[in-house]
Formats: C-alpha cells, sequence, structure tokens
C-alpha cells in the first residue's frame, strides 16, 4: 500500500506501476491506454473524483487532486483526507470577508482577473465581492435566445450595467460535442472534454479582453449549501465539502495553461474557501443557498436574493448530440482502431446519437462516457501514436 | 371539470404541442395554426408568470399543515390512485383529478402535505404529474385561480408538470420549473 500525497496546487497523476507522482506532462507523456480502461472509467463515474471514495485505475493512473492523502492498493485509489485547510478562529462578518477575500483577489493582480457570469448565485457573489471594492471588471459570458434562458438574461443585463467590459457569446456557437477532433491530448479521460468547444473561445474572448485569469463559480454549491453541521470544533475543512477538494484539472493544464491562462474556480481559492466554511460551521444544509441569498440582499440583485430558481442545461447537452454526428464518427473511429470493442464502435455509437432522445437517462451518461473516452483516446493517438 | 389548453410554442426549428387526451409531447415541421385557441383569462394571467418568472411570488419555506392521521391516509389512498392511472392514460388523470376532493384552504399548504407522502417524497422528480393533479382536487384554491401547466424541454424531451395560482407558484421545492417550455395549461372552468 503507497500513502498518496498531494499538497500541489494542481492535481497530479499516481502511477501505480511505479508507485510515483507524476506531474501532467509526465503523466501525458508515460499514458498507456489498457483494454479495460473503458470498463473502469465507467465504474468511476462519468464526472470523475468529485467526491470522497474510492477509483479505478485508468492506463494505470489516478489522478490525485490538489491538497488531498490518498491510500492506494493494486485495484483502488482511496480518497483519505484533505490537508492544509483550517477555519479562521475568530467568527467572520461580512464587511470581514469582503474586505479579505477582496484583498486576496486583488493581489491577483486585478486588472488582468475575469469572472465568468453564469447567472447563478455563485459567480455574482464573486463579482458583488470585486464590486464592493471598487475593482474594474471584466465579464464573459454566453447568451441564447431560447426559452429556458430568460432568467440567465435578467442576470446578464443587471451586471452588463455595472461593468466597463463584457464579452457574451451565443451558446450555439460553441454546443457541446462539436469540437471533439481537436480536444488536446490529456493523461486521463473526463467528462469535461466535451465541452472544448467552449473553452476555445472562451480562450479567444480571454485574449480580447486582456485577461490572465478567469474566476468561475465551481463548487459554490458545495461550500455554500451543503452541511456543516457538527463541524463546531473541527478545524480542518470537513469531507463533504467535496467538489474543491477532490477537483481535478486537465482542463486547466491542457487548455488554458498553454495560452498564458489561468481557469480557476473562485471558492477554490485557499483563503476564499477557508472564509466562507469560517462563515458556514456549524450550519445544516442549505442547497438553495437562502444563507447566502440573505447575508448579500442588499448587494445582490433581487432576481437572486428572493428567488433560488435552478437552470438546467440538459436540454442543451442534448440538442447538441444530433449536429455532432460527424465529430463523433471520427474519434469514435480513430479510437475503435487502438481498442475495439462494441462500446466505441463507431457504426454502433452513430446509431445511439440517432436514437439519443428515446435512451434512458441511464444510458444517456453512458453514452456521454463512451464519447469522453473515444475522444480521450483519439487525442492521444493523434498527437502521439499517429505521428 | 378540469379543461385543457394547447399553447404551441417554437424552439429548435420545430413547433411543439402536448396533446390535450395523450399528454404526449409532438413536434410539427409547420406552425399548428389549427391547435392555437383563445386563452382564458386564468391561464393568459398565469402564462405571463411563467413567462417572467421574477414576476412569481414565491417562498421558500414549506406551509405547516397539521394533518391528522386518517388524513394522511387518504391522501396517500388518492395519490395512489393517480398513480395506478399512470401517465399514460391522461385523459383519465384528469377525469379523475377534476372529482373536487377539498381537504386544503390553498394549494402550497396541499404541496406541503405531500411531502408526507412516501411515494412522492421518493420520486419528486418522476411524479409531479401525480403532484399537480392531486392538488388540483384536494386545494380549493385551485378552483377559483389555479392553472397547470405541462411544459418540455425540446432538446432532451424532458417534461414537466408545475402550477401558477395567484401569481405565485404554490411548490416551495420546485425551482426547476423555469427550464420547461409551458405547452398545455389545466384548469378549472
Amino acid at each position: 500500500m503507497n500513502l498518496v500525497r498531494n499538497n500541489q496546487q494542481v492535481t497530479q497523476y499516481f502511477d501505480n506501476s511505479t508507485g510515483a507522482l507524476l506531474s501532467f506532462n509526465d503523466a501525458l507523456s508515460s499514458v498507456v491506454p489498457a483494454e479495460n480502461d473503458l470498463k473502469n472509467y465507467e465504474s468511476n463515474g462519468v464526472l470523475m473524483f468529485r467526491q470522497p471514495g474510492r477509483y479505478k485505475y485508468v492506463a494505470g493512473m489516478a489522478p490525485i487532486p490538489p491538497r488531498s492523502i490518498w491510500v492506494c492498493d493494486e485495484r483502488f485509489a482511496h480518497f483519505r483526507e484533505t490537508i492544509g485547510f483550517y477555519a479562521q478562529c475568530e467568527s467572520i462578518d461580512r464587511r470581514v470577508f469582503e474586505r479579505i477575500a477582496a484583498q486576496y483577489l486583488q493581489a491577483l493582480n486585478i486588472d488582468t482577473v475575469a469572472v465568468e457570469l453564469s447567472g447563478g448565485l455563485d459567480t455574482a457573489l464573486i463579482i458583488e465581492v470585486l464590486l464592493a471594492v471598487g475593482a474594474k471588471i471584466k465579464l464573459f459570458g454566453f447568451e441564447s435566445d431560447a426559452y429556458a434562458f430568460r432568467t440567465e438574461r435578467r442576470i446578464q443585463q443587471h451586471y452588463k450595467s455595472k461593468v466597463d467590459e463584457f464579452i457574451c457569446l451565443d451558446y450555439d456557437e460553441c454546443s457541446p460535442l462539436s469540437s471533439l477532433i481537436d480536444v488536446p491530448s490529456h493523461p486521463y479521460p473526463n467528462a469535461t472534454n466535451l465541452t472544448y468547444a467552449r473553452q476555445k473561445k472562451t480562450i479567444a474572448s480571454m485574449h480580447l479582453l486582456g485577461a490572465k485569469i478567469l474566476l468561475n463559480g465551481d463548487a459554490g454549491d458545495h461550500l455554500l449549501g451543503h452541511s456543516f453541521a457538527g463541524t463546531q470544533c473541527a478545524s480542518i475543512i470537513p469531507e463533504n465539502y467535496k467538489k474543491w477538494v477532490l477537483m481535478e484539472d486537465w482542463v486547466n493544464e491542457a487548455v488554458y495553461k498553454p495560452h498564458g491562462i489561468t481557469y480557476v474556480s473562485a471558492f477554490a481559492m485557499p483563503p476564499v474557501a477557508r472564509l466562507i466554511w469560517t462563515m458556514r460551521r456549524g450550519l445544516s444544509e442549505d442547497y438553495m443557498k437562502l444563507w447566502a441569498r440573505k447575508l448579500f440582499c442588499d448587494r445582490l440583485p433581487r432576481e437572486l436574493s428572493a428567488y433560488a430558481y435552478k437552470g438546467s442545461h440538459d436540454g442543451w447537452y442534448a440538442a447538441s448530440v444530433a449536429k455532432a454526428i460527424d465529430q463523433i464518427y471520427e474519434v469514435s473511429k480513430v479510437a475503435s482502431m487502438y481498442f475495439p470493442c462494441q462500446d466505441i464502435n463507431p457504426d454502433l455509437l452513430i446509431a445511439r446519437a440517432c436514437n439519443y432522445d428515446a435512451l434512458p437517462h441511464s444510458e444517456k451518461l453512458n453514452f456521454m462516457a463512451h464519447v469522453s473516452y473515444a475522444t480521450w483516446i483519439h487525442g492521444l493517438a493523434r498527437d502521439r501514436f499517429i505521428s | 371539470m378540469l379543461k385543457a389548453v394547447r399553447l404551441p410554442a417554437e424552439a429548435n426549428g420545430f413547433w411543439w404541442t402536448v396533446g390535450k387526451f395523450s399528454g404526449s409531447l409532438k413536434r410539427h415541421d409547420q406552425k399548428p395554426v389549427a391547435l392555437f385557441e383563445n386563452l382564458p383569462r386564468k391561464v393568459s394571467q398565469a402564462r405571463s408568470v411563467v413567462d417572467d418568472p421574477y414576476s412569481c411570488r414565491w417562498s421558500p419555506e414549506p406551509r405547516s399543515v397539521d394533518l391528522p392521521k386518517n388524513e394522511t391516509a387518504t391522501l396517500c389512498l388518492l395519490h395512489d390512485r393517480l398513480q395506478r392511472i399512470s401517465n399514460k392514460k391522461f385523459y383519465l388523470s384528469q377525469m379523475y383529478a377534476g372529482i373536487k376532493y377539498p381537504m386544503f384552504e390553498t394549494s402550497d399548504e396541499a404541496f406541503s402535505a405531500f411531502d408526507r407522502i412516501p411515494e412522492q417524497a421518493k420520486n419528486r422528480e418522476t411524479l409531479c404529474l401525480q403532484r399537480s393533479l392531486l392538488v388540483a382536487k384536494t386545494s380549493k384554491s385551485f378552483y377559483e385561480s389555479g392553472v397547470i401547466f405541462i411544459g418540455a424541454m425540446p432538446g432532451n424531451l424532458d417534461m414537466h408538470a408545475w402550477i401558477i395560482e395567484c401569481n405565485s407558484q404554490p411548490d416551495h421545492l420546485d425551482r426547476g420549473w423555469i427550464n420547461y417550455i409551458p405547452l398545455l395549461a389545466i384548469y378549472k372552468s
């Protein structure tokens, strides 16, 4: 058994054959896909490493997320605990929170920071903290004239009027699965590779805005909404703050970093996470995040303080499948040359794509897992095997 | 009796409707002109709230309802019947829900009480139609001003049912209704 620690700021990869921790680039150059990888990937779940548990190796590796300790045996990597996160001793009110969080965010060189505006509470809070200290911020988001987008549109309009620079792209110009053959090679399969088209557009917009850091609201649901009851005395951040603790950041490493951009959750930054956790210590589950809506009610627009609507992009994903038949066929054709199996057979995958609407929910998830797996193999094959 | 009125809508390059009798989602290549109907005032008012969710009154807190044990059992029985009729017999479900069985003054009280129905607690996501029809059957305020909307997400053909009543959405746990285009409205005439 190996005790694997990763106290880095980025994910490292545990190589089960050598027992070593590898960096992103080392892992990428040594990755050798194996026959049972697809089964292992499926059994791990499509959204990888977002909660404590045990995970099978894929290509003999397991990504070890930042600031976490893992125990590895022959078959599994088991999450053990998080490291290096402590609550403040004193209690914190909103003014203190805003001051400290803003100081930290400004230390990043605020002129180069942009915020991804999703239309939800989490990114709005990041914007409000920055606006509270008079920071001039740049906003970036996606818009659509679809009916389901009417609530997000209102939030975007609100913030557009508050900032100098705002870039809004059309959702339909970068639908999921539309750029699979261009996905950069990465050492480990992950379903976020399906949205590469969106990431490409984001990079172009960051250059236009002159931004080097793009803050997103990932993990806000967990930090602002999960139960922190029973953690009155504990100083180490509890296990139920799942997503950030276990965040796998291949997107930042493979997509953004080569362009000189850092794509990171503001909630994953240690001081921000610590401050919010300190404020929520002892509180029970609050999945509507009413706590935060109330605390910031005089800053937030009424649409976010008085309502807790939850947008869904499921329909947007589903609609994109039919448009991506060529891309799906191309990546699965290459992938199945290296690892012939029914699940990524191009003809069978296309048949499932054509019938996607009628698939049961679990089959839809499996379909996405198989496409993202084929995309992973395709990227490796294109950059390494074929050349 | 409950009545239904179609609300054809355009999305993703097609026109969409929900059948009054079948309850099934239908896709049309052309605008289904013949299916457009005059909307009763109650429906058009409720529809305007759906179009602008921020004009809706909403409370995150459930109404506290004191329901005797025997009435909880009755509620479970009514719900069980609606489940047996099932989504497949959509029109029969509407007819059953149209036979009044008043138990609650308001629809938000009814929704709060439904938390005690074990099937609803377990399968909230899939039993939205039964939940809405049970409100129509048991809430006095629904008779006056409630409208059930059946909507769809055209991208993945997912469907949902919810209620708008007196400019409010009385189901305090339903935060996702905004994602669906309303295609059929059911109301007490």
